[in-house]
């Protein structure tokens, strides 16, 4: 049985760089072309975001952010710094159990390295981040000042991410060709990941007894690491952080693995 | 797959394509919960049907060969191709390729009406292989081929079907491979374009490149191919030269129901007959029979005019403008210097005088060549009642070089005292004078009387 070695996932994008680029660059200029106001649209939406979460949860639910030291974040920052890590994830995994089924064409007629749509589909996600990370900076240094210099962690937060979006984007879209019932339950399964994640509240908002439970999410560690480095100058645990990097490394290693297993069968059932 | 063939089994040469046993079984489910209870229950209970696409094929073919596949739809010849092209598993046997393929089985992988031609082609060049260092510098051949002038930086959404046609073929027909495996994406674009992408197929070959074809055209396989192979029910009937196969195919699909089992299994056994002299003909074997010309299979089904225009009925309608030969079967791909009929039927809806009956032969281009009436300007004959049906048939004398022609009818009678159309349709046919096009004569007409150039050499004194 042939074993994928665990970078192997690293080096076939790195060696299809060129296509990838080409691809990604393609997806983020059709989203927005032909579109009135065309990529302006990259910043009205995280503008529109972020002003929604100031007035439901600022002006509606008159909700307090309280942060490690006592002192308290803007509610709809906090908010928005969640979203925008998770949202790398969430945007890519919806979209991943449809991911061959719409692509079916690069599979069927023409002799394409079908794996490196996940590669694709990160790339998206991650424009969208960098634009609404940009806007999230913006706002901070607006609202709070400039950010304290642990902000410079964010990348290394956002890696652990990447891993786990790669992974799972592969044994998604490879799952859902053969049972296309995945694709609700992905929009689902994602959805309330976010609620049952640290995005909307704080960690320590969690009652005592069900905090166990949320040692098995890892993005509770990355999301919290992410707001202390950019709001209270904390650094990211560096054990916490190794383990959320080998945990993503591994979801990705076996995703990678499964997808190119199954690779074969695709053109059978499509 | 492995892309390597470690022994070739004949000693002319090296395979570029090797299969044994080619086989592909799908599992058909009538309902997608099927699916998953098969998944369930793993092979204890069976809830599919086996359909076999294509079973047991062998094929060799030989580097620089070019090889037609040809059968009736649904017969397997793009299952077989794609498995060829790595693009499906087999489920049982082995193909071996040796060298870069590419699949032309579809054009424009990935355009998008939204962007502009150049941005496409980048795209899809990137999609089919062709490196980036390769591309700039074929990307000016790209756009000489396609040809589609300033429209290159327009959106594609604002493109004819022709020009996006053209765009993507340029482009496929660039990546540069050993193999080159095409399937019937040739039909599309109007017929001057397929002239240009078949002498850019036949650059190719010459090339060295190995060429896999499929068609409907049996002109097409004769004119391109080597040798060809007849694929019918998922199974190889016959491999043979390009002419004995499609005449075969043609036998075969024009047999009626009762008499196809026998047809085929003769197909079998001649193909029995032929494999015992030696499996792989050389390319072009100067010792292989020629095909006699009445083996040809002159019906071209691909070849029909998609021009015609029926100008409005004035009492009058032509129905089955056709050409016959001279058993008067039906025929549209002709014998240059050989004899046919041009007909055409005119059913009248009413009485009519002074009618006479025309037709005219002309270029792609629409210049007209030489057209026929049946009676001299006002010697037309009279119809007395409707519902008389008149059956015109005008001799055809194929003086044309080998090319595309189209050809109308019409029926002229008169009206008020002017001499009207009663009944036209323009392009009513479109059929080809087939040959090889390099022979002595150039131009479009062979006004040689079929007598040799006379060449003297006088010494001045």
């Amino acid at each position: 049985m042939h074993v994928y070695h665990p970078l192997s996932f690293l080096t076939t994008g790195w060696s299809h760089r060129r296509l990838i680029l080409r691809l990604a660059r393609r997806k983020i200029e059709a989203r927005y072309r032909g579109s009135m106001l065309g990529s302006l649209w990259t910043l009205i939406q995280p503008l529109l975001l972020l002003s929604v979460y100031s007035f439901v949860f600022g002006s509606i639910f008159n909700s307090r952010w309280k942060l490690h030291d006592g002192r308290e974040a803007q509610f709809a920052l906090a908010v928005f710094a969640g979203m925008v890590l998770f949202s790398v994830f969430s945007d890519c995994v919806n979209e991943a159990p449809g991911l061959l089924i719409s692509n079916q064409i690069y599979i069927k007629q023409v002799r394409f390295p079908i794996e490196v749509l996940a590669w694709v589909n990160l790339l998206g996600a991650l424009f969208a981040f960098a634009i609404n990370l940009g806007m999230l900076l913006l706002f901070v240094l607006l609202y709070r000042g400039l950010p304290p210099p642990t902000a410079v962690a964010l990348p290394a937060l956002l890696a652990p991410v990447l891993l786990l979006t790669l992974g799972v984007t592969w044994m998604l879209s490879s799952a859902g060709v053969f049972l296309r019932d995945l694709s609700p339950i992905a929009t689902v399964a994602t959805t309330a990941l976010m609620f049952l994640s640290p995005v909307f509240y704080p960690f320590v908002r969690i009652p005592e007894q069900f905090r166990p439970y949320y040692a098995v999410n890892p993005f509770v560690s990355i999301i919290e690491g992410f707001r202390g480095a950019l709001f209270e100058g904390l650094w990211p645990e560096p054990r916490t952080l190794l383990f959320a990097t080998l945990a993503g490394w591994g979801v990705a290693w076996l995703g990678y693995a499964a997808f190119m297993k199954t690779k074969r069968g695709f053109a059978d059932v499509l | 797959m492995s892309s390597e063939v470690r022994a070739a089994s004949s000693g002319e040469g090296p395979l570029a394509i090797r299969a044994r046993n080619l086989g592909k079984t799908y599992h058909v489910y009538d309902q997608p919960q099927d699916r998953l209870k098969q998944m369930l229950w793993r092979g204890r209970r069976r809830f599919y049907r086996e359909f076999h696409a294509v079973r047991g094929v062998d094929l060799d073919v030989l580097g620089g060969e070019t090889v037609g596949i040809v059968g009736r739809n649904g017969s397997g010849k793009s299952t077989l191709l794609r498995m060829i092209c790595g693009l499906l598993e087999p489920t049982c046997g082995e193909v071996q390729v040796r060298g870069h393929v590419a699949p032309l089985l579809t054009l424009g992988t990935g355009f998008n009406p939204d962007f502009t031609g150049r941005d496409n082609v980048l795209l899809n060049a990137a999609i089919l292989g062709i490196s980036d260092v390769d591309l700039r510098e074929r990307f000016d051949s790209i756009v000489d081929f396609a040809d589609i002038g300033d429209f290159l930086d327009q959106p594609v959404r604002s493109y004819s079907s022709g020009m996006y046609a053209r765009l993507a073929f340029a482009v496929a027909i660039h990546a540069n491979p050993d193999i080159l495996v095409i399937d019937e994406v040739l039909a599309v674009g109007d017929e001057a374009f397929t002239r240009k992408c078949f002498a850019r197929i036949e650059k190719i070959k010459a090339a060295g490149a190995t060429i896999l074809f499929v068609s409907h055209s049996s002109g097409r396989i004769v004119e391109l191919c080597d040798r060809a192979v007849l694929i019918d029910a998922g199974e190889r009937l016959l491999t043979a030269d390009a002419k004995t196969v499609v005449s075969q195919y043609g036998r075969l699909a024009e047999a009626p129901a009762r008499d196809a089992p026998r047809i085929r299994q003769e197909i079998c056994e001649m193909d029995a007959a032929g494999s015992a002299t030696g499996a792989v003909p050389r390319p072009r074997a100067p010792g292989a029979a020629p095909a006699r010309l009445e083996d040809l299979g002159e019906f071209d089904p691909g070849l029909v005019s998609r021009s015609a225009v029926s100008y409005a009925q004035a009492g009058a309608v032509i129905e089955d403008v056709r050409l016959l030969d001279a058993r008067g079967r039906r025929v549209n791909v002709l014998r240059p210097g050989g004899r046919y009929h041009y007909a055409f039927a005119v059913r009248f809806l009413e009485p009519a005088r002074g009618v006479r009956f025309g037709m005219m032969i002309k270029l792609i281009t629409g210049f007209e060549l030489s057209g026929q009436a049946s009676h001299p300007p006002g010697a037309g004959i009279e119809i007395r009642e409707a519902g008389v049906t008149a059956h015109v048939s005008f001799p055809l004398h194929v003086l044309l070089l080998p090319g595309t022609y189209f050809g109308n009818a019409g029926v002229l009678g008169q009206v008020a005292g002017d001499e009207r159309y009663l009944h036209r349709i323009l392009d009513a046919t479109l059929f080809r004078v087939d040959g090889k096009a390099a022979g002595r004569m150039t131009g479009r007409v062979d006004l040689s009387g079929s007598t040799e150039a006379e060449v003297r050499l006088v010494r001045c004194a």
